[in-house]
């Protein structure tokens, strides 16, 4: 299940790696955990909740955007992660560290059976068996009343003492920087090569000796665990879980993320989640109008500009270093 | 259990079977011809009833809502077909890869949109227009007289249906598109007329669905989450591709939550189905009547 | 011949009916390039497929190194050394030309360094010329240079033993082509790899092949030097449907392909 020799194959990556957006990278991780301070608490929390779909955006694009597998149900192991956690703390009485590595762990095996199930599907297909998954976990959640109390919601024990969301935001902001880095790392890797050629001919990739199979079940597996540990940290934020999170909208969200944001770059989920978070609670007074706008921004990007804001950043980045 | 009163739910499962049909056949013709899943499906439904409220509260009154169906479904197709012109055919205007993600993202999207502008325009509200009938007795066991009108109207749009495709030059039009794109390109077929015809009747179907159980079932932004799902669990039950399958799919379905209702507990009915398509997905990932769904 | 490097007894394979490959056996040797010639859907496609691993036979043995490739999946094939080019030009569209090959050095039996292998892909480029276009994305090729590229990914392979070369130079501009003819030619000298060229250009195939071998509806009717199997009647009858003295294959041109009802045309531009 865990692929022998992927740790061999992660090693350093490809020689000219820029250290120098590292330096940046690392500037600003500095920066942003330096933030709360300056702002009151419902920005933190705002910001915290951002990250966490920085997490599942980022974990979404490992799957979807770089390996071309588009899954559906991704919205759904999170809310498994976070189900699956909060029921060992309530009735195993586990801490709830070891409650989020557990709901962690059950996503990474759940998301690496999806894997070896929809191996053979084309997209279309892979998406129907992947929604299906989803809204039936959505379902079975919402009616097995006695464990999960159901859309009654399930009350989650909270993982810090703390009234404020000021360490919870910095929680989130170590786990949003590990997975983008480990994504980075990963990446840029021999098993980042490999996932990239799987997306843009399998067949091809095959016909190298890219163990295809392997690596499919390995990234689903991955991306999957993220997930479903993301989410058990949300839930132990929160203090509730119900299974409305788990509706087919949270999963157009990150999608919405995603390509908003840009596909297939490191930043560009980062940036589609801050911004479309930051933006959702910003118009918050609008109401459901912003979600209009961010679908209608989604299609013109779409139709337009499939790239994203990370294209047009380094489409600009690249006129002014001409310029210069 | 007594004999007659399973035939009445067997007999209103297979009424709102029928009604299940017309969604999972909508679907399955816009794979058949653009091979393409339209996920806002259930929007176009939502759409449909809105409008069929519209057209009777506003104009024609609920004495006529026989005219205002036609209006309404007029309408939806029009509508789709504007979108499919917009946003879907670029996919085949040949530089975009990855059709099928393309097809998914927007279609996804147009979810978001349609749901929330229902918001916006007619706030969270529930709408619903007066019955269409009185209650018809079948038995013992009155059936609402809006569902017993769905059901027919279901009925007769899918006999139209399997008439315009088997009867008809733009039928033979579209079977030629369906099995072979390229092949009807070289026939002389305008393929993107006839993508936006068959986005157009597809959607037609989903929203003739929702004016017809706007009654039953209401009216409001969220009502077509449900019709989508409903419509998958068919499309996955009966195979993709297939109208067949998405006809015996959508009774299967129907008759399924009926029995399960009435002979384990009402309150799972949205689970029995779920139950099948878990089922179906491991045992026949492809469906009753799939086509393969191995890569080539 | 004692200790072939590849040995086809009987392979079969059906599409729902067609029989795509019927009865093929042969043996190629080690540092052989064979040429593969037949009119179109003769089966050599799937004949390349049966070997790497794509297809699995319905009978039949296909043995490599003394070992059979039965129920391998087409990267354990790979791995024991079968590259292979495709009809059509299949590249990692979204990688540079230069990644293209570093994927396959990334394969999972590979265990060489990053900086080994980016020296390794360069030299290949320069072998096949593409090295001015290392860091274009593959998507930008030509069809040609798209062609050329799927070779040089032939070549990255370690080990490699055995190249299957679908219609290497189907449409290929005849530089390009020439590039090919002398990468394949240092190759075989070199590291002694054998290949097996599915190709409708006879004097390219002239100048690579030593022997040739026919296939028509899906089995092997006719093997030996080209001149030969250009004079064989039976290959006559393949390619033009009927037999006559002087009307082979051997003109040069891509075959009649009147049996199964396409146009003649001439693959490469004149």
């Amino acid at each position: 299940m865990i692929p022998l020799g992927w740790a061999r194959a992660l090693g350093p990556g490809m020689p000219g790696a820029s250290t120098v957006r590292a330096a940046g990278a690392a500037a600003g991780l500095a920066a942003a955990a330096l933030l709360p301070f300056a702002l009151g608490s419902y920005p933190v929390h705002v910001l915290t909740v951002a990250l966490y779909y920085v997490i599942l955006a980022s974990s979404w694009n490992l799957l979807a955007g770089y390996t071309g597998l588009f899954s559906l149900a991704h919205h759904a192991l999170a809310g498994l992660g976070g189900y699956t956690s909060a029921l060992l703390v309530l009735r195993a009485g586990i801490p709830v560290p070891l409650g989020i590595a557990c709901g962690g762990i059950l996503t990474y095996a759940t998301g690496y059976a999806m894997g070896a199930l929809t191996l053979r599907m084309r997209t279309l297909y892979l998406a129907l068996a992947t929604w299906a998954f989803a809204e039936s976990t959505r379902v079975v959640i919402s009616m097995e009343y006695g464990l999960t109390r159901g859309d009654l919601g399930l009350a989650v024990p909270k993982l810090l003492a703390a009234t404020s969301p000021r360490p919870y935001y910095e929680v989130f902001l170590a786990a949003a920087a590990a997975t983008v880095a480990g994504l980075a790392i990963l990446l840029r890797s021999r098993i980042g090569y490999r996932l990239r050629a799987i997306r843009d001919d399998e067949g091809v990739a095959r016909a190298v000796g890219v163990n295809t199979v392997r690596w499919k079940r390995f990234v689903f597996a991955l991306s999957s665990g993220i997930a479903g540990a993301a989410g058990a940290i949300y839930g132990h934020y929160i203090g509730l879980l119900s299974p409305v999170g788990m509706k087919f909208d949270e999963m157009a969200l990150v999608i919405i993320m995603v390509v908003l944001g840009g596909q297939r770059t490191l930043a560009g989920p980062v940036l589609g989640a801050a911004v479309v978070e930051v933006a959702s609670e910003a118009l918050r007074a609008y109401g459901q109008i912003r979600m209009v706008v961010f679908a209608l921004t989604v299609l013109a990007v779409m139709r337009i500009y499939p790239s994203g804001l990370m294209g047009i950043a380094r489409a600009m980045a690249r006129r002014w270093l001409a310029a210069a | 259990m007594d004999p007659t009163l399973l035939t009445q739910y067997v007999l209103a499962g297979l009424v709102i079977g029928g009604i299940y049909c017309l969604m999972a056949v909508g679907i399955t013709f816009i794979y058949s011809v653009m091979k393409m899943i339209n996920w806002a499906m259930g929007e176009f439904y939502m759409i449909g009833g809105y409008v069929q409220y519209v057209l009777i509260t506003a104009w024609l009154g609920p004495q006529r809502w026989a005219l205002a169906l036609p209006l309404a479904v007029l309408t939806v197709a029009a509508l789709g077909m504007l979108v499919q012109r917009l946003l879907l055919q670029p996919m085949f205007a040949g530089q975009l890869e990855r059709l099928d993600e393309y097809a998914t993202i927007v279609t996804i999207s147009l979810t978001v949109l349609f749901r929330n502008l229902a918001v916006v325009l007619f706030g969270p509200y529930q709408f619903s227009p007066r019955d269409y009938a009185p209650p018809v007795q079948l038995g013992p066991l009155p059936i609402n007289g809006s569902r017993v009108v769905a059901f027919l109207g279901a009925a007769v749009l899918l006999g139209l249906f399997a008439l315009v495709v088997r009867r008809t030059w733009l039928g033979l039009a579209l079977r030629s598109v369906a099995q072979n794109r390229l092949g009807a390109l070289a026939a002389g077929i305008n393929l993107s007329r006839i993508d936006m015809l068959a986005f157009g009747i597809g959607v037609g179907l989903a929203g003739a669905a929702g004016a017809l159980l706007a009654p039953v079932f209401l009216v409001y932004p969220e009502s077509g989450a449900l019709s989508t799902v409903k419509g998958f669990e068919i499309i996955v039950i009966g195979g993709l591709g297939s109208l067949p399958g998405s006809i015996v799919g959508g009774f299967l379905l129907g008759l399924v939550e009926s029995l399960g209702s009435v002979l384990i507990s009402p309150s799972f009915r949205d689970v029995y189905g779920f139950g099948l398509l878990l089922l179906l997905l491991a045992l026949r990932p492809t469906g009753l009547w799939g086509e393969q769904a191995r890569e080539a | 011949m004692d200790d072939p490097l590849l040995i086809l007894d009987g392979l079969h394979k059906s599409f729902g009916g067609v029989a795509a490959v019927r009865g093929v056996s042969t043996t190629l040797a080690r540092g052989e390039i064979r040429g593969l010639i037949g009119p179109n859907g003769s089966g050599k496609t799937t004949l390349l497929n049966l070997v790497g691993g794509q297809t699995r036979p319905d009978r039949g043995w296909v043995v490599l190194a003394g070992r059979s490739l039965e129920g391998q999946p087409p990267d354990a094939i790979a791995a024991r050394g079968v590259a292979r080019t495709f009809q059509l030009p299949r590249v990692f569209r979204h990688m540079t030309v230069l990644e293209n090959l570093l994927v396959v050095v990334c394969a999972d039996h590979r265990r060489a360094g990053w900086v080994e292998a980016r020296r390794d892909a360069e030299a290949l480029l320069r072998l096949v010329h593409l090295d001015g276009l290392a860091h274009a994305e593959a998507r930008t090729l030509s069809g040609g240079q798209a062609m050329l590229l799927q070779l040089a990914r032939c070549l990255a392979q370690r080990p490699l033993v055995l190249c299957l070369l679908d219609e290497p130079f189907a449409g290929v501009h005849p530089g390009i082509k020439e590039r090919m003819v002398q990468a394949i030619h240092e190759t075989n000298r070199a590291h002694g790899v054998t290949f097996l060229v599915v190709s409708h250009e006879m004097p390219t195939l002239r100048r690579l092949a030593g022997r040739v071998s026919v296939m028509h509806n899906g089995a092997w009717i006719a093997d030996g030097p080209l001149d030969a199997v250009a004079r064989d009647p039976r290959v006559i009858e393949a390619y033009l449907g009927r037999p006559g003295p002087g009307h082979g294959p051997e003109e040069g041109r891509a075959p009649g392909r009147a049996a199964d009802g396409h146009s003649g045309q001439p693959r490469d531009p004149a």
